[in-house]
């Protein structure tokens, strides 16, 4: 029992951060029916600027370690919201009324180059960080010393992670910006003849994927403490699985999908064997599509006529 | 910049160099374990400007040639083939196990000794052949002083022995759990992780929830330092021994104050290193020298004095020299056995602070 309770906050604190990354690939499918495979870089752009926002912040002497984090944490979102502009600007509304095709073998392209690119300019050693946040609460001791513990970097990623969900749950339900985002998603041609700026919704949606992963970006440097230029490949393919799991283009479906992959993950590791895990991930995953193809939460595509 | 700037300087300059004695260097400066080659590149270079600076080998310039495997085997034949193709005499190898294997049977077809720096696995001197030299110890070895140091302090404890599959580490956990077997524990936890792994947590909640009292870790750096620092955060009691990469600084930056107290075994500091040269190493590679730097700078001054005492820098005729020869190095006084292992010491070591020490 207190075993399973702690695999089910590992799990959860690692299906926390493939949701917020999960999010972003739904959002962008949602709105233009093409998957970003660039996110992942994206995510690990948001790593990399963590860190050198902490090494400068080192370096100017300051020492509260709150305004560190506050500082690294808004300059992470600013710089890879940036980034996430910008590649829909160059790489994906050119190709707004090409076939889907193009623009998916653009983002491939997009992935390849911000890997390498990064690669280029801070070398391919691992970065380092050293840990900022140490420690945690103990919530059950069992009779033969089995502790059940969770670390303050756990508990931060998951309300974080919760309150960053209930947020953008909340404007795309609630503010104009979600609704103008919910009529691209259903028909770009009469949202902009009702007064929408397409161009403008879609670039939006583009920085709110990217913000989430830069957030889950800095929150896996802060507890991990280890970043490197591929590291976005796999927690890429993780999340984006954890969104066709839950049906692409759905956002709760994004974030369940997310808290299952960890989950599998924790369990599979912690139960069966650590060296399966991804092939058990992925291995639910095509048994989820063959029985619901459309995923927990999708919606079978309707052609509109 | 300006090192940059000189190397491509050095680079352009044309090759008038035919009197220079040329020594390969292979080992990984790009891929997973590419930061290693920050220290032993420092040591070589070094090496080669003391060498030179005292007149060179022979009346001639020593100057390296470096080459990428990556610490891909795949890469390994092509750079070795390269090696044998530029007519390479002799080389240093900083490569990994794996790649050593792998490019050692062109070495030997082509008579080139190569001294090897970092490769542990067994096999690369059992495997005999004959131009094979190494400095860095036999993983048995190694296995053994971390398997006996567990049997002591760990008496009584559930063991756990983790792996990451590589060659490197596979052969690591395999020799400690069978010393430990030969020591009466067969309980063993005995468990494997995907290489570039981040997460540890469940594995570490596994650890706990056998009781598990006693870890050794055949990992490299980043996974290595990532499962202390998690282990310390879910509260694992476990003593903890690992391989000799988690002796190199990236760990402990990894773990902060996790990973004091951490025990590694590898080659054992130079007994009594020559200062100025340790200054000097420091100074070039803006860093604290470690054993990598030690053993690529010794692997260079065996390599000179062997060319030295053959009187040519010819392949077939150091080979002689190194089996047969006493060598001094800053690591101590050396000489190879009949596979080719050196006979410097394995020790247990021990985190503390920013540097290990050697446990007495």
């Amino acid at each position: 029992m207190d075993y399973l309770l702690q695999q089910l906050i590992n799990g959860l604190t690692l299906g926390a951060v493939y949701g917020l990354i999960a999010i972003g690939y739904t959002m962008v499918f949602g709105i233009i029916g093409m998957i970003n495979f660039a996110h992942g870089e994206i995510y690990m752009i948001g790593a990399f600027v963590t860190v050198i926002s902490f090494v400068v912040c080192g370096l100017t002497g300051m020492d509260n370690v709150a305004v560190m984090l506050a500082v690294a944490l808004i300059v992470t979102i600013v710089v890879t919201g940036l980034y996430g502009w910008t590649i829909e600007r160059v790489a994906y509304r050119p190709l707004r009324n090409a076939p889907r095709l193009a623009a998916l073998i653009s983002s491939i392209g997009m992935s390849v180059l911000l890997q390498n690119y990064v690669q280029l300019l801070q070398g391919a050693r691992v970065k380092t960080m050293q840990p900022v946040m140490q420690g945690g609460v103990t919530l059950m001791d069992r009779a033969d010393g089995f502790t059940v513990s969770v670390s303050y970097m756990q508990i931060i990623i998951m309300v974080l992670t919760v309150a960053l969900m209930t947020g953008v749950t909340l404007v795309i339900r609630r503010t104009t910006l979600g609704r103008a985002q919910r009529a691209c998603e259903q028909d770009k041609v009469m949202a902009a003849l009702l007064g929408v700026n397409v161009d403008r919704t879609i670039a939006i949606t583009f920085v709110i994927g990217a913000v989430l992963a830069a957030i889950a970006g800095f929150m896996v440097t802060m507890y991990y403490g280890v970043v490197d230029f591929f590291m976005g490949f796999l927690a890429g393919m993780k999340a984006f699985t954890a969104a066709v799991l839950g049906g692409i283009g759905s956002l709760p479906g994004a974030m369940l999908g997310g808290l299952l992959i960890g989950l599998i993950e924790s369990f599979w590791a912690g139960y069966v064997s650590a060296q399966y895990k991804d092939v058990a991930v992925f291995g639910i995953l095509m048994l989820v599509l063959m029985l619901r193809p459309n995923g927990l939460f999708g919606r079978p595509e309707i052609e509109k006529v | 910049m300006k090192k940059l700037l000189l190397a491509l300087a050095v680079l352009c300059l044309p090759s008038a160099a035919h009197a220079d004695i040329t020594i390969g260097v292979y080992g990984p400066l790009t891929g997973p374990v590419a930061s290693e080659s920050d220290y032993w590149k420092v040591g070589a270079e070094q090496a080669v400007d003391d060498i030179n600076a005292q007149g060179g080998v022979l009346g001639q310039k020593l100057k390296l040639e470096m080459m990428d495997d990556a610490c891909d085997p795949r890469q390994a034949v092509a750079v070795m083939n390269r090696m044998v193709a530029k007519d390479v005499k002799v080389i240093l190898n900083a490569s990994c196990s794996g790649s050593t294997m792998a490019a050692s049977p062109i070495a030997d077809e082509a008579g080139i000794p190569q001294i090897v720096t970092i490769a542990l696995n067994s096999a690369v001197t059992d495997h005999g052949w004959r131009t094979v030299f190494r400095l860095s110890g036999r993983d048995n070895d190694h296995a053994r002083v971390a398997a006996d140091f567990l049997l002591k302090q760990a008496k009584g404890k559930k063991i756990a022995v983790i792996h990451d599959k590589s060659t490197f580490c596979r052969g690591l956990a395999d020799l400690v759990k069978a010393r430990l077997a030969e020591g009466g524990v067969s309980d063993i936890v005995f468990l494997d992780v995907n290489p570039g792994e981040n997460d540890f947590s469940p594995l570490i909640a596994r650890l706990k929830n056998e009781g598990v009292g006693a870890v050794y870790l055949g990992l490299f750096m980043r996974e290595g330092g990532l499962f202390v620092r998690q282990a310390r955060d879910q509260k694992l009691q476990a003593l903890m021994v690992g391989a000799s990469t988690l002796s190199l600084p990236e760990f402990k930056h990894i773990t902060g104050d996790a990973g004091e107290g951490f025990y590694t075994v590898r080659a054992a500091e130079p007994p009594k290193v020559t200062p100025e040269v340790v200054e000097r190493l420091k100074a070039r590679g803006r860093m604290e020298p470690n054993v990598l730097t030690y053993g690529s700078y010794a692997a260079i001054e065996t390599l000179a004095q062997a060319m030295t005492r053959a009187g040519a820098a010819d392949s077939a005729k150091v080979v002689q020299e190194l089996g047969h020869g006493r060598f001094t190095t800053l690591m101590g006084p050396l000489s190879f056995n009949a596979k080719g292992d050196s006979d410097l010491p394995v020790a247990l070591l021990q985190w503390r602070g920013r540097e290990v020490v050697a446990v007495p």
